[in-house]
């Protein structure tokens, strides 16, 4: 079966979860999670799906606090993991998936579809979050997918925020959807994994016409979305970059500016030097970057409440 | 302002905007009981999607609302009539009890009080002792004073505590034997059928408010889901004390749910906090779901800000 991330590998994963989670639980939940666990694994099959979703009660919601040095171990397991904003009870869920390695493959993944189908909200959260450090994971595309399809936010950020999954095994299709949709709906595209590594000429184009279609409708989109178009920008779209330039608004200038720059065209280098060549050395001097955008963005947007 | 919860209520069947208005009268949480959806399901996998989306995409709806949503999960006594479905279902509802949302098995019982209903009401009455769950019980529209009767007679049977059992669309007829028993007596007002605001009065001076829980058990008929506020607001004219009001439209709905241990006063108080525990992805950042749990006043008419296409 294939293996995108071998069986070594969701070992050290949940080492590290076991490590961390150590630190939070109290001897009582421990107590429960292990018979949980040995009922499973005796064959009372059935139990995992009761335990995986009493987890939240035993464990609570609390955000795990993670320093910096275990957020470097975590991208050392699995490059572009990112669980800074994973729940106790999330990682509990996931480890606790991970104990059925001693199924089959297909069994594995069978269960793991069952229990997605009957998973309420935070389940579906969990399981999508935990992919990129399952085991078998790049058979679990079509899971990734629906939560791509989701009408909650909540289930959408879960697969296409901070997580490594859909770079790695999204189709060009998929991926092209996933980043749409986020500037779409105005998730924080900057937060999605492996944006310039996927970047590809058909989803700069959608995204164009998203910026297009927007301004028709008189309505704003994150200054993020020319960060998927800059790879491919071409001279067709330096009408679009001048009227950013020409906008009052100096994100707007900066997110143009930055969209040049990344080109790496001439006639949008010269577009650059020409409008603002300050910021022109700001960027040689790494002094604004995508990062800075989506800063600045989001602060807007609080502003805006 | 007075806060509500709606203890029987469908929302499935409602749009976004009874969710605002909700809101805005002071609904703070609802508990929507599993029922059938109008006409019959043929399939048991009908029911896994209803009892999911029950656990999933309804409860992220009432989330942008500020309103918490938890729900009872059973098998209908209407359904029940079908054997070869019912043995299916019967088979996936353990699954659904154990989520966290689910605070009763409901709502079970009987409408044409046939043998077949009689047979799943008992299966998931012992359904409910194994999982620790309070009890919803639907009483028929028809033939209701033997139907509630009979209902409680088979509860005290399978030795189930009247206090963990909600007895559900009272009327004046049958309110004295099921409060006398020690059941809970649920009360459904509706525009045209079951009890109207006024009759609802009477029966709060009557009977006081032990025991006593108001529901709108809106769905897809002509049903007004500001029933609860609404009642409390004409109790309040004709004199019924605060302590009272609060305990019918809110109390103790979160008394006899809250057996499940699942259903807790500060999952909305804090709600604030609740959020940055549950819900940190990056939108909180963002601020938009925060705002709509925040601060109702700012929910603005229409707002599809959080809908996706």
């Amino acid at each position: 079966m294939e293996n995108t991330f071998s069986m070594q590998e969701v070992k050290a994963a949940r080492h590290f979860i076991e490590k961390k989670i150590a630190l939070f639980i109290t001897d009582d939940q421990y107590k429960w999670y292990i018979e949980q666990i040995e009922k499973v694994k005796s064959g009372v099959y059935r139990n995992i799906y009761f335990a995986f979703s009493k987890v939240s009660t035993v464990f609570g919601k609390r955000i795990l606090d993670l320093n910096e040095e275990d957020l470097i171990e975590a991208v050392i397991i699995r490059k572009g993991w990112n669980p800074s904003f994973w729940t106790v009870s999330e990682f509990i869920r996931i480890n606790m998936l991970m104990e059925l390695t001693f199924l089959s493959g297909e069994e594995f993944l069978n269960v793991i579809k069952n229990i997605f189908g009957t998973a309420d909200l935070d389940e579906r959260v969990a399981i999508l979050k935990g992919l990129p450090i399952m085991p078998y994971q790049s058979r679990l595309t079509e899971i990734a997918a629906e939560g791509v399809r989701s009408n909650s936010k909540l289930l959408f950020e879960a697969i296409s925020l901070n997580n490594p999954f859909p770079c790695d095994c999204f189709n060009e299709s998929q991926w092209n959807q996933m980043v749409l949709k986020a500037a779409f709906i105005d998730c924080p595209v900057s937060d999605i994994f492996g944006l310039e590594r996927r970047a590809n000429a058909m989803l700069s184009d959608m995204a164009i016409d998203l910026v297009h279609e927007r301004k028709s409708a008189g309505r704003d989109i994150t200054p993020e979305i020319w960060r998927i178009i800059a790879p491919f920008l071409s001279t067709n779209h330096l009408k679009d970059i001048k009227a950013l330039f020409e906008d009052k608004n100096t994100l707007s200038q900066e997110a143009a500016a930055l969209a040049c720059y990344i080109s790496n065209t001439e006639e949008a280098i010269l577009m650059l030097l020409d409008y603002r060549p300050d910021l022109h050395t700001k960027m040689i001097d790494n002094e604004l970057s995508w990062q800075d955008i989506t800063n600045k963005w989001n602060k807007k947007k609080l502003q805006e409440l | 302002m007075r806060r509500f919860i709606d203890p029987h209520v469908h929302m499935v069947s409602r749009t976004t905007d009874d969710y605002q208005r909700m809101a805005e009268a002071g609904i703070v949480a609802v508990i929507e009981p599993s029922f059938w959806v109008g006409q019959p399901r043929t399939e048991a996998g009908s029911f896994k999607d209803y009892f999911s989306g029950l656990i999933g995409w309804e409860r992220f709806r009432a989330s942008q609302f500020g309103i918490t949503h938890y729900c009872t999960i059973g098998l209908n006594s209407k359904e029940a009539n079908n054997q070869q479905l019912a043995e299916s279902v019967m088979k996936i509802l353990p699954l659904f009890l154990c989520k966290e949302k689910v605070v009763g098995v409901g709502e079970i019982g009987y409408d044409e009080q046939t043998p077949l209903e009689e047979k799943y009401f008992r299966q998931q009455l012992i359904l409910s002792k194994e999982a620790l769950l309070p009890v919803q019980i639907h009483t028929p529209h028809r033939n209701k004073k033997r139907g509630t009767l009979r209902s409680m007679e088979v509860c005290l049977e399978h030795k189930i505590d009247p206090s963990w059992v909600v007895i559900d669309h009272n009327n004046e007829e049958t309110v004295k034997d099921v409060l006398d028993q020690g059941f809970w007596a649920a009360f459904t007002i509706y525009p045209n059928t079951k009890m109207g605001n006024e009759r609802m009065v009477e029966i709060v001076k009557k009977y006081g408010s032990e025991r006593i829980i108001i529901n709108s058990a809106a769905d897809w008929g002509i049903s007004d889901p500001l029933a609860v506020p609404k009642t409390a607001s004409l109790m309040d004219e004709k004199g019924i004390p605060s302590k009272d009001i609060d305990k019918v439209c809110y109390f103790n709905a979160l008394k006899v749910f809250g057996l499940s241990g699942k259903i807790k006063e500060s999952d909305w108080l804090n709600a604030e906090e609740n959020i940055d525990n549950s819900y940190n992805g990056n939108s909180v950042l963002r601020g938009d779901q925060k705002m709509k749990k925040v601060d109702r006043k700012s929910l603005s008419k229409n707002d599809s800000s959080n809908i996706i296409v």
